[in-house]
């Protein structure tokens, strides 16, 4: 190509297409790029560019427009138009706020499509995945290990291709070894290597992080994850009415299952242009804060946990607590689980839990205000959080990282704030972006501890200023084949959903991000010229949330055969180390 | 550390006597699911309904008699079957405590006897939900010589039905059509 | 000096019965911080008892250890218990003198002290565990920088009582006027911070570190092994505290063998030893871990303090 990006051009703003300049630039200066453009909603555009143009078309909107990667995936679209389709996502926060989703086909045959990593490198996860899962090879990618399949995994079998084994049954695994090489890629064999989970003391989670050290120091680490797939993507499409997936989705995660349901019931309510009740939305951004405050709360208290600070740990739960208690007053769990239904909400607020609600409340920011106090005035705290762990803008700019992590290095993203006029009722509701500068873990901390005054004065606002009205709309039809994106910001960042409605009361493909998918790659980053003791305080600073990223692929690794080993046999067996139980 | 030790001091110890003590729970909270017998119809709602499959339905065609069986581990508490429910007879209780140390405790099940098809005599309706549906007839008002034509028709079982229709040939449009053209 | 003869057996059977005492009550020293903790945190927690019940629970247990592990590794949880177990015969805890003066000159006891660590260092590197080796480097740094400051600190109160005998030096301080008060409560002072971080508690435990490095030396044991290393962990944390008990604050002990005086004596060290970890408990919960790289910085000045009181002792404060 060989356009002068650089120039000015003009865009006639119209009425329900935000973000038009958006695609009106592409035009202006890719000519014919676009081979088509669909609305889904007033800020959700949907361009499918030629091949040959991606990378320049999303190098200028993500670098040149402000633009950020939310998610990149693939879809099986052959029985529609006889292609796969690649999507990235994009969220504008420039001049415009939008959202523009470029899409490509790839053809059916050759099965390739050019990566956009070496230009974008927050596609590297999105990119990998889409190789896993469909089979499709990204021509210029350099990280060509597998993602997300386990390494016993045969070579040709693609679980989210519609003519894939039936998910009901188990290829036979191909290897009994770990064939995964982890990456050392500034020391060399000296380093020695301290491995971090997944029995880890502080990371007792399905995770493995490898760091490479030289002493004390960090000189690289590699991880990998997916140890845990649930193969929820692959259930929704194949077993689940669209109804069903909203309680799928709460099960996502466990602690911030709502945003979840929430964004999923956001994209079929876009998809299909369902009018919500605005006291439906309002009682679901008062949920969203709810989770919010615990969840941020704990991270807190993990915060301080990390650095030895056990009371504090304890103090903050205590608190925690009665935030859980406030979940199950408004939902009736002590988990917001089961509350969304595409078209609205379950349960209403009644008036005598909204006015325990608000106490509530109250309470609980007195308490924790005090506690941020002694916090703070905690010897060695600002030792242990101070210039560690690192994100510099650079790398956040590149990998489009989410949530606290980004908004403590200077970034103002949330999209409760730049896309808040189209997710629930934030649009009336008194909430201020908070971003610190300095990138550290101390900064992300105190980023969790002004969100927490923000829930809580959301909450407050919420329960005191209920609209009047329905909670559930129900009077839709389902049309098949139509999508668009759901997004919520969820403690750790943005989560964002986006469904395509299928022809059988089913969903023809589903794809759920987590926050922290993108935020991992961001993390070898951050631990580089750290110490070992602050491994453990970084990672959790990215309050890493790990079955919300294991989702994707179905993993069994029972034999043909079953057998009950008691426990005396155990006993036995680590005692004389023969005869194992454990052989069928 | 003074101001730590001081709120230390105030909040003294949080922890609860539970299990030696009841927990509370707020009012509405949701724990397992009660059914009522007596005043489910088997209609089946609550088991189309459940996102986690776990109620089922099972019809025992021998016996004459269909099964609502409820697991409590599969059960995700979301309350959908009670909001479907057509009789109220499903509801979920406050009770949190459901560990139980045999696995056929999990379980709870009640058993409804089904009616008979006046035709074939196969069971394909439960007993309760046929006199439901009649005596809703009865109570809008429908005359007792309509009420037993429709008893009739009631009794019989789709398949017999079908068959009825298709013996039935005036009813039948394309052999009309075909009547016609001879 | 003192000369080196052996005491007679009364002195002996105090010196054998107050180790296995302590040995006996080091459990209870530790389950008492635990008690302090539960009640840091807010919450009910075990009682007092409860390190007996686990110390219990492990010995009953299996001791595995990794593969490649050798006799160090086994070694170690015994020569940290005996090693402590001598100094704890030596101390002047309940009388005025050393029941056991074989080991009780201080440089003795700081050898000891060394001996100690030494070998939870080398078992951390033995078990080959990566956050053990780590560990182990980290409790040996940490001798380094407290070992020269715990040794100046008790070499200025030997040079002011003019013996390293820990009975002679106890006497001395508890009946004699003293004449240099200055360097003494200087000393003293400095010593208790070098014997605070002896005894591994936050916000200076790096070396077992739990949340960084899994406990360090002590990831690898087990079972009835790991019951004998945590008994000597406690039992450390004990004779420290006791170590600074004889030396800066000796009064109340008994002046001669006698039940009456013996149990008084013992009350009043009761009180003493509740009141030190009571004090210790606060300052353990309510800190955060210091960072290993920069623990240098917090122990210098203590240094520095320690060279002041030797400035003072040549003064003649």
């Amino acid at each position: 190509m060989t356009n002068n990006t650089s120039e000015q051009f003009h865009s006639q703003p119209q009425a329900g297409r935000i973000g038009k300049n958006y695609v009106d630039g592409v035009n202006h200066f890719f000519p014919s790029a676009i081979i088509d453009e669909e609305w889904q909603t007033e800020n959700q555009v949907t361009i499918t560019v030629k091949m040959t143009s991606l990378v320049e078309v999303m190098k200028w909107l993500y670098y040149d427009q402000g633009g950020w990667l939310t998610v990149s995936f693939g879809n099986d679209e052959r029985s529609l138009n006889g292609h796969f389709a690649v999507y990235h996502v994009l969220s504008m926060e420039g001049e415009v706020k939008s959202f523009v989703t470029v899409k490509i086909l790839v053809d059916a045959q050759s099965q390739e499509f050019i990566s956009i990593t070496p230009t974008i490198p927050a596609a590297v996860w999105g990119e990998r995945e889409v190789r896993d899962m469909y089979g499709l090879r990204p021509v210029g990618l350099p990280d060509e290990r597998r993602l997300v399949l386990p390494d016993d995994w045969p070579e040709d079998l693609h679980p989210l291709r519609k003519d894939a084994m039936d998910y009901r049954q188990r290829p036979q695994p191909t290897t009994e070894t770990e064939t995964y090489q982890f990456d050392n890629q500034l020391g060399n064999d000296s380093n020695r290597i301290v491995p971090v989970g997944p029995l880890h003391i502080t990371s007792d989670e399905p995770g493995h992080f490898r760091l490479f050290v030289d002493g004390e120091d960090i000189v690289d680490a590699d991880y990998r994850m997916f140890y845990v797939h649930r193969g929820m993507e692959k259930l929704a499409e194949t077993r689940m009415g669209y109804h069903e997936v909203a309680q799928l989705t709460d099960r996502v995660c466990g602690i911030c299952g709502f945003t979840h349901s929430v964004g999923y019931s956001n994209t079929i309510e876009n998809a299909l242009s369902v009018d919500v009740p605005f006291r439906a939305k309002m009682i679901r951004t008062v949920l969203l804060e709810v989770e919010r405050l615990h969840s941020h709360l704990l991270n807190i208290g993990l915060s301080s946990h990390f650095v030895g600070f056990d009371t504090g740990f304890m103090q903050f739960f205590r608190v925690r607590e009665k935030t859980m208690e406030l979940a199950e007053l408004l939902t009736g769990a002590r988990k917001t689980y089961g509350m969304n239904l595409i078209g609205g909400v379950r349960r209403d607020f009644l008036k005598e839990q909204r006015v325990k609600g608000i106490a509530m409340v109250r309470e609980v920011r007195q308490k924790f205000s005090e506690l941020v106090e002694v916090l703070l005035a905690t010897p060695n705290i600002n030792s242990r959080t101070q210039g560690i762990g690192i994100l510099s803008k650079q790398v956040a700019r590149d990998y489009s990282p989410v949530g606290p992590l980004i908004r403590a290095s200077g970034f103002k993203r949330d999209v409760r704030i730049v896309h808040g006029q189209s997710l629930e009722a934030y649009g009336s509701v008194p909430i201020e972006l908070q971003s610190m500068e300095d990138g550290d873990v101390y900064s992300r901390v105190m980023v969790r501890v002004r969100e927490v005054f923000e829930s809580l004065n959301v909450i407050e606002y919420g329960l005191d200023h209920l609209p009047a009205g329905a909670i559930l709309t129900e009077s839709f039809d389902y049309k098949p084949n139509k999508f668009a994106l759901g997004f919520t910001e969820a403690p750790r960042g943005e989560n964002i959903h986006w469904s395509m409605t299928g022809d059988n009361q089913k969903l023809f493909r589903w794809r759920c991000r987590a926050a922290t998918y993108a935020n991992w790659p961001t993390l070898r980053y951050m631990l580089r010229g750290n110490t070992v003791a602050d491994a453990p305080l970084i990672i959790g600073s990215l309050d890493p949330c790990y079955s919300c990223t294991d989702r994707v692929t179905i993993v069994d690794t029972k034999k043909q055969r079953s057998k009950t080993v008691p426990y005396k046999a155990i006993e036995q067996y680590s005692i004389d180390r023969k005869h194992s139980p454990f052989k069928l | 550390m003074f101001k730590l030790i001081k709120t230390v001091f105030n909040t003294g110890s949080v922890t609860t006597k539970y299990p030696f003590a009841p927990m509370s729970v707020s009012e509405d909270f949701r724990g397992k699911p009660e059914l009522d017998a007596a005043q489910c119809l088997s209609c089946g709602a609550c088991t189309r309904a459940c996102p986690a499959n776990a109620l089922i339905m099972e019809t025992d065609e021998k016996a004459g008699t269909r099964r609502w069986e409820l697991s409590t581990a599969r059960c995700i508490f979301c309350g959908r079957c009670e909001e479907v429910c057509p009789t109220h007879a499903i509801k979920l209780t406050q009770n949190f405590e459901l560990a139980v140390t045999n696995k056929a405790d999990l379980y709870e099940h009640a058993v409804f006897s089904l009616a008979d098809c006046s035709q074939c005599q196969r069971p394909f309706v439960a007993q309760k939900l046929l006199e439901y549906v009649l005596d809703t007839l009865a109570q809008s008002g429908v005359p007792a010589a309509q009420l037993s034509e429709r008893r009739k028709q009631l009794q019989t079982c789709p398949a017999c039905r079908r068959a009825n229709n298709m013996l039935d040939s005036d009813n039948i449009s394309h052999l009309r059509f075909i009547k016609e053209q001879q | 000096m003192s000369p080196l003869e052996m005491p007679t057996a009364s002195w002996i059977v105090l010196a054998v019965v107050q180790a296995l005492l302590m040995l006996f009550l080091a459990p209870l020293a530790t389950g008492f911080s635990r008690v302090i903790r539960a009640k840091m945190h807010s919450r009910q927690g075990p009682g007092v008892l409860q390190d007996y019940r686990d110390i219990a629970k492990l010995l009953r247990r299996q001791s595995v250890a990794p593969a490649n592990a050798g006799m160090i590794f086994w070694m170690t949880p015994w020569v940290l218990v005996v090693t402590m177990l001598l100094i704890g015969m030596a101390l002047p805890t309940v009388t005025q003198v050393s029941p056991f003066p074989i080991s009780g000159d201080l440089i003795t006891d700081i050898y000891l002290l060394a001996i100690f660590r030494f070998f939870f260092a080398l078992a951390g590197i033995d078990s080959n565990s990566m956050f053990a080796g780590i560990g182990s480097s980290r409790e040996l740094t940490l001798g380094i920088l407290v070992e020269p400051i715990l040794i100046l600190a008790i070499v200025v109160v030997a040079l002011v009582v003019g013996t390293t005998d820990l009975g002679y030096i106890s006497h001395a301080l508890a009946n004699n006027s003293w004449h240099r008060p200055l360097t003494i409560i200087l000393a003293g002072i400095v010593c208790a911070f070098a014997l605070f971080i002896e005894m591994g508690k936050l916000p200076f435990d790096s070396a077992e570190a739990e949340q960084e490095l899994q406990e360090g030396p002590v990831t690898e044991y087990s079972g009835s092994a790991l019951a004998m290393v945590k008994l000597g962990l406690g039992l450390k944390q004990l004779v420290v505290v006791q170590l600074f008990l004889a030396i800066f604050i000796p009064w109340g002990k008994a002046s001669s063998l006698t039940a009456g005086a013996l149990i008084s004596a013992t009350i009043i060290l009761l009180v003493k030893l509740f009141i030190v970890f009571l004090i210790a408990g606060l300052i353990e919960n309510s800190m955060a871990r210091v960072r290993f790289t920069k623990i240098h910085r917090t122990i210098f000045p203590a240094f520095l303090v320690a060279v002041l009181a030797l400035i003072f002792l040549i003064l003649g404060w």
